[in-house]
Formats: structure tokens, sequence, C-alpha cells
């Protein structure tokens, strides 16, 4: 037995026998790994805070035959101001199912961790969530090398202009409308979206509190990137659909009345 | 492992079951062979009978096998102070403190991004509607320091705030992560007595 401290976010847990939490972690130099967080769920336990999800602490762990033990933790941050709102929770988990779904067991990856920690940070500042998601979105996928190509058409080469565009997750960008038929996968967005792809792309995280895109090219680029992601992984990810859900929600009206 | 075939059937019967393994289960089939005729007729009665007169109160929706659970019929609780949890078995575990005695409204889970649980699939739209007559005056939500619980605190305080209740959480004593179901009587005791408003 081999004991180890991990500066981690905790990804996801779920509940194991009666006090005991396994813990989903991305530690900074060890990756994405499980540890059991024993006796998790009783009051009073130390590792309780520790082992909620949207926290970012330095774990204590030692190896174990099957899983590895959590056996101390101290708190960096519990990301309270995120935890506020029930939007900015539902952006917040969503970054952590996104990572989760793109990275392999105990594949270390410092710099993606800190992308996600500073998304995380900026999502706390109360920036627009839609954008800090769009930004982690567009920060995740250059790092893991399947970012998508908005600057110029990948056919002609020719830079892009207003008009409207096929992006195409399986080309990986972008074709111009004077370059025939576009693949079948592609969708139709106005040329200005790119735009803001690219502001995002070399944009520094604590700036982005400052940014405000018009409505409708936020969702162009939101769902260029759905898209792109889904391309990718192949399926839908639970927390972009509980976004969804939360915003119609709140949009029905049907409570608004009872207020 | 080879068993007879009714025995099978009962034993993955009990690995259905929430935190029974192979072993426990293949323990308790053994056991269920080893009792009596009346005795294994009682167990499957009383199976049976949960499914068919338990029920969920058309009030509080918390479990009854009445047209209207105890606790709502009780003429002599508080009917101006309402307690919000996540499932029935905290109510039993907030009555063991004896020390509250307003009403209670079950949500039937908590609002959870992760499971895909949003606020439409609990009872949150029927805890506003008993909100109408204004007969309540303060709600104390006692979901779980978890972040499913804070979220569904957070969301029902702020559909709550602009009807001008009273609306406190109960926070302190009951640790960041913990779970209501396993605090004991002092501690839920104290996260009562201790609840801020917000
Ligand atoms: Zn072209
Ligand atoms: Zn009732």
């Amino acid at each position: 037995m081999r004991t180890y401290c991990a500066d981690s976010i905790v990804l996801r847990r779920i509940d194991l026998g009666e006090k005991d939490r396994i813990i989903t972690i991305y530690a900074r130099e060890q990756g994405k790994l499980s540890a059991v967080a024993k006796g998790a769920r009783r009051p009073g336990s130390k590792l309780a805070g520790a082992s909620e999800p949207l926290t970012y602490a330095r774990l204590f762990l030692s190896t174990g035959r099957d899983i590895d033990v959590l056996t101390q933790a101290e708190i960096r941050e519990s990301f309270t101001g995120i935890k506020q709102n029930i939007s900015t929770v539902a952006y917040g988990i969503y970054l952590l199912e996104l990572l989760s779904s793109f990275v392999d067991e105990r594949q270390p990856n410092p710099e993606l961790f800190d992308t996600l920690l500073s998304s995380l940070y900026v999502l706390e500042s109360g920036a627009d969530p839609e954008i800090t998601a769009r930004y982690f979105e567009l920060q995740l996928l250059i790092d893991l090398g399947y970012e998508p190509h908005f600057d110029r058409c990948l056919r002609c080469d020719k830079p892009i202009g207003r008009e409207k565009v096929a992006f195409s997750p399986a080309l990986g960008g972008i074709v111009c409308p004077e370059c025939g038929v576009p693949p079948a996968d592609a969708i139709w967005v106005p040329g200005a979206a790119t735009t803001y792809a690219r502001a995002l792309r070399n944009i520094e995280p604590q700036k982005i509190k400052d940014l405000k895109f018009p409505p409708a090219a936020l969702r162009d680029l939101g769902l260029m990137l759905k898209w792109h992601i889904r391309y990718r992984l192949e399926y839908d990810l639970r927390s972009t659909d509980f976004i969804d859900m939360v915003a119609k929600f709140d949009d029905n009206g049907d409570l608004a009345q009872m207020r | 492992m080879h068993y007879a075939k009714p025995l099978a059937k009962l034993v993955s019967e009990f690995e259905k079951l929430p935190g029974i393994g192979p072993k426990s289960a293949q323990r308790l089939a053994f056991h269920i062979l080893r009792i009596n005729e009346d005795e294994a007729r009682e167990l499957a009665n009383a199976v049976m009978d949960v499914k068919q007169y338990i029920k969920l109160c058309p009030v509080c929706f918390n479990y009854t096998d009445q047209p209207r659970c105890e606790i709502c019929s009780d003429a002599k609780r508080d009917r101006s102070v309402l307690c919000v949890v996540s499932e029935p078995r905290d109510v039993v575990a907030m009555e063991k403190t004896n020390e509250f005695r307003g009403m209670y409204h079950v949500l039937g889970g908590v609002i959870s991004p992760m499971d895909g649980i949003g606020p439409e699939m609990l009872k949150i739209r029927e805890l506003l509607a008993r909100m109408t007559d204004g007969e309540v005056k303060e709600i104390i939500l006692a979901t779980n320091p978890t972040i499913e619980g804070d979220t569904t605190a957070m969301y029902i305080a702020g559909l709550l705030k602009p009807l001008g209740v009273k609306v406190s959480r109960i926070a302190h004593g009951m640790p960041v992560g913990g779970d209501m179901d396993y605090a004991d009587q002092a501690t839920l005791i104290q996260a009562l007595q201790w609840r801020r408003e917000i």
C-alpha cells in the first residue's frame, strides 16, 4: 500500500452500501480515477464535503487492491457561487461531465486540468454560463486535438465572411457556399458566428466575464460545438438535457402564474 | 451455482433488492426455505399489502394507507410551518426528534443535473399550490446538504420568496455532503434550531 496526494476536482460520486461513496476525480498529476470514500455519508465525516462534485481539493489517497482509498482531504474551493443557482450548477456539472466523457482513466493532463479549474472559477465569478461553457468546450477540443476549424473554408482555403456557411463535424470545420454541396452531416450557420469562436479561442479566462455575445450568435456557436462534440462522443450528455429542461421549465410560465 | 428452479427464482428476486449481493440473496433464500409456511405467507402478504394499500398522501406526498396521512389529518399540528424534505424516510427521521410540530411536504427526490432529474419531476408545483390559501407562514427547507439538496433548496427558495413567506434552510450541525437519513437525533434537532433564513 502506497499513499499519495492528488490536487483534484471531484467529477462524480455514487453511494456505496450504507455509508460510503465512490468518487470519480480528475487529478492534476494522475488524471481521472476512482476512489472509495469510506463513511463519507455519515454526519460529521471529514470526507463528506470533499466528496461532493464541483469541489477542488487536495486529496490524500492510498492505493488499494481493487480501488484506491480516500484517507484525508483539504478543501481548496467548494464553488459556493456556482451552487447558488440552478442554472450555473447545471453548467458546472456539464463541464465536469464533458471532461469526464473525453478523458481516459489515469491519463494525466495538467493543462486540461488547469483549463477546467479556471473555467470553474470563471463560472464562480458570475460570467455568462453559456459563454463559459463554449469557452471550455473549445479549449478542451483544442487540447485533445479535435479543434474545429473556423477560420477558412476547408476546401478552397478562403477566409470566412458574413454569408451562410456549412459546418461539418465529419470534416472538422467550415465549407463555404462556393465550394459546392457540403457533407451530409453539415449544418448551415451565418459566417459571423465563427468570429465568436475565434474570440473564445485566444481569450484570457479572466476576461470572459466582460464578454457579451448576441444571443443568436451564441446559439449558433453552441449548435456547432454541440454537433462537433456529439460527432466525437457519439452520444448526448445527460447534463445538456438538464440544461435544456431547466431553461424550458423557467420559460413555460406555469410556475410564473402561481407566483 | 446450480439451484432448483423455484429456488433460483427466489435468489434472483432477492438480488434485485438494493444492497443485496449474490451471497446475501442466497442466505435470505435459504432462510425462507427453513421457516414454516405461515411465516412465509405472512412475509408474502406483507409485501403485497404495502403494494396494495400504501399510497401517497394527496396533500404532503408522504406514504400513507389512509385517504390523507396521519400528520396531515392531525388537528393539533401547526399548519403555519411547512418542512420540505426530499424523501418519505426524511419525515421519519424528523418525527423521531419530537421537536417539529408543523406539517411536511415530500418532494419525491432532489434536483440532480447528474441524473437528469429536473424540477418538474418533483412535487414543486404541488408545493406552490399549497401556498395559495395563505395559511403557511414559514417554510423550512430540509433537503440534504449535498449539491443536489442545496440546488433544490435554492431553487424552491427562489420560487417562494416573491410570495412573502419566511424561508429558512436547516444548515448548521449538518455537515456538507451528509445524508439526513443517517444524522442522529441530536444533530437533527440542532439543525432545526439553527436554521437560517435564506
Ligand atoms: Zn470554399
Ligand atoms: Zn400528508
